[in-house]
């Protein structure tokens, strides 16, 4: 197993570097920068001063360099005006449109992303798993029927139609307004049980719309992948060794049929903090989502750059764990595949 | 006396592990330069720098042993970590594992791992007549009735040791 954590490990280094280089183009493709933007808006202005001191900020971050230096300078193992000072050595640089350090703009959103996605990818889980089980079982039943007309209502939904749609009828019908962690009193007060009810309240319904389209695809996975499960002779078998109901399904043909959902571990971190952008934006959640395309429209180069390799990373991190617990769970070789040597 | 069949790990064939095994070593330690002493970033990449120079050792340490397989048992010779031996008839546990290097399981190598009289001894399946050791440790194995798990019912099936089932 060591050996197995080791080669999958050596193959993310190749991997992270090729999709830092990726992400550092990408971001740089559109003309010009933030910086480049600001100083042509001062010039038309006539602010020469001010003009040269962005120019000042452009040599002080390496922008006036060529692209591979100042790829080598983010990542920190090329000297630039502070020396080396990169990602490796823990400086994510400055973000130009929020004026400060980008760990501390993060710092701000990663605490409420992860809480909000976490909770949805739970929900997913505890909505899904039982409905899915439930309707393999009892195939063809009205139950079944209902769990997929269900289902298919869940996947065809987008997730910022059922925002937008909550976030209106709430107002109209109840007056009251679900956008935002908290309500907007509560937003800069210390923390009391009437701010943590209304943290409750208002994460309930975010997690619940984040979570209803990733239902859908879940439930009819789980469903196909259990019946091929439940056709296969070694269950046949079992129930002739008398072992029955739950404790047969949950044995086997449960825990094999999960096996595909652990391979999506890889997209599934990620998305912890990347993920639900469109509806955050319309919920106007404080999450990473929204201030990413924000620093995206800006080309606020290192902010962007930051957030896209964090979550990168994370995939890759995910990938080698679904590996690690794929080669655990399910260590056997697909027939056919030659082994004498 | 029964005749002692000789296996090696073919230089060649681990070439690649011990390429990517010294790379990653090496930018693992350089990395451990860059990162400042104490950070999360240099406790994470001393960590997997380790696990690097493990895989390293264990790859030098195959390419110097030698496997002997007789009526007796198994016997590892020579590498970094020492030798041991199996007798077949303290033989305990019998798995194949196939580590997947891609998601259709078409690439990827085999392990067999034996254990008994408290030692183990992991094979994969990169070793010469990988598949002639096999066969004669299931021999072993079956003779000791040593129970397997689906896995390696699975595996052995793969391998043509058992015949396939009819699904």
């Amino acid at each position: 197993m060591l050996r197995y954590a080791a080669e999958r490990l050596i193959l993310m280094v190749p991997a992270f570097v090729a999709i830092a280089a990726l992400i550092f183009i990408v971001i740089q493709l559109p003309p010009g920068d933030f910086l480049s933007n600001e100083i042509a808006e001062l010039r038309s202005k006539g602010d020469a001063a001010g003009a040269a001191k962005i120019e000042f900020l452009r040599k002080e971050h390496s922008l006036d360099r060529p692209m591979i230096e100042q790829f080598g300078v983010w990542l920190g193992v090329w000297e630039g005006p502070r020396g080396y000072s990169g990602l490796l050595q823990g400086d994510f640089g400055t973000s130009f449109e929020f004026k400060k350090p980008v760990s501390d703009v993060v710092d701000y959103a990663l605490g409420p992303t992860v809480l909000v996605n976490t909770l949805a990818v739970i929900a997913i889980y505890l909505i899904a798993l039982p409905l899915g089980i439930i309707a393999a079982v009892r195939q063809y039943s009205l139950i079944d029927y209902a769990i997929a007309a269900f289902a298919y209502l869940a996947m065809a939904t987008p997730g910022f139609l059922l925002a937008l749609v909550v976030l209106i009828y709430s107002n109209v019908w109840f007056g009251v307004s679900i956008g935002g962690l908290v309500d907007p009193q509560y937003a800069d007060a210390p923390w009391s049980f009437e701010k943590f009810q209304s943290l409750a309240a208002h994460l309930t319904v975010a997690v619940v719309i984040i979570a209803f389209s990733g239902v859908g695809a879940m439930i009819r996975r789980l469903r196909a992948n259990l019946l091929d499960e439940l056709g296969k002779p070694y269950v046949v078998a079992a129930r002739a060794r008398g072992i029955k109901g739950w404790r047969l399904l949950l044995r086997y043909p449960v825990r094999m049929a999960i096996i595909p959902f652990i391979a999506d571990i890889g997209n599934l971190l990620p998305s912890l903090v990347s993920g639900s952008v469109i509806v955050s934006i319309v919920l106007s959640l404080p999450t990473v989502g929204p201030i990413l395309v924000q620093a995206l429209k800006s080309q606020d180069l290192f902010l962007a750059g930051f957030i896209l390799l964090f979550a990168a990373v994370l995939t890759l991190v995910g990938t080698v764990i679904s590996d690690l617990l794929l080669g655990l769970i399910d260590p056997r070789v697909r027939l056919g595949r030659r082994l004498e040597r | 006396m029964s005749e002692v069949s000789i296996h090696r790990w073919p230089t060649q064939a681990l070439t690649g592990d011990l390429a990517r095994g010294s790379i990653a070593t090496a930018v693992g330690v350089f990395l451990l330069l860059a990162v400042p002493i104490g950070s999360i970033a240099f406790w994470a990449v001393a960590g997997l720098t380790i696990l690097f120079a493990l895989y390293l050792m264990s790859t030098v340490s195959r390419i110097s042993s030698v496997i002997e397989v007789d009526d007796e048992g198994v016997r590892w010779r020579g590498g970094l970590f020492g030798g041991r031996a199996i007798k077949w008839g303290e033989l305990e546990k019998f798995e194949l594992r196939h580590f997947p290097l891609s998601r259709d399981r078409a690439q990827g190598w085999m392990d067999l791992k034996l254990k008994g009289g408290g030692r183990t001894i992991a094979i994969d399946d990169k070793l010469d007549r990988f598949g002639e050791l096999l066969a004669r440790a299931w021999v072993a194995a079956r003779k000791a009735d040593v129970g397997i798990s689906d896995a390696t019912h699975h595996n052995l099936m793969a391998a043509g040791l058992l015949p396939k089932d009819k699904a």
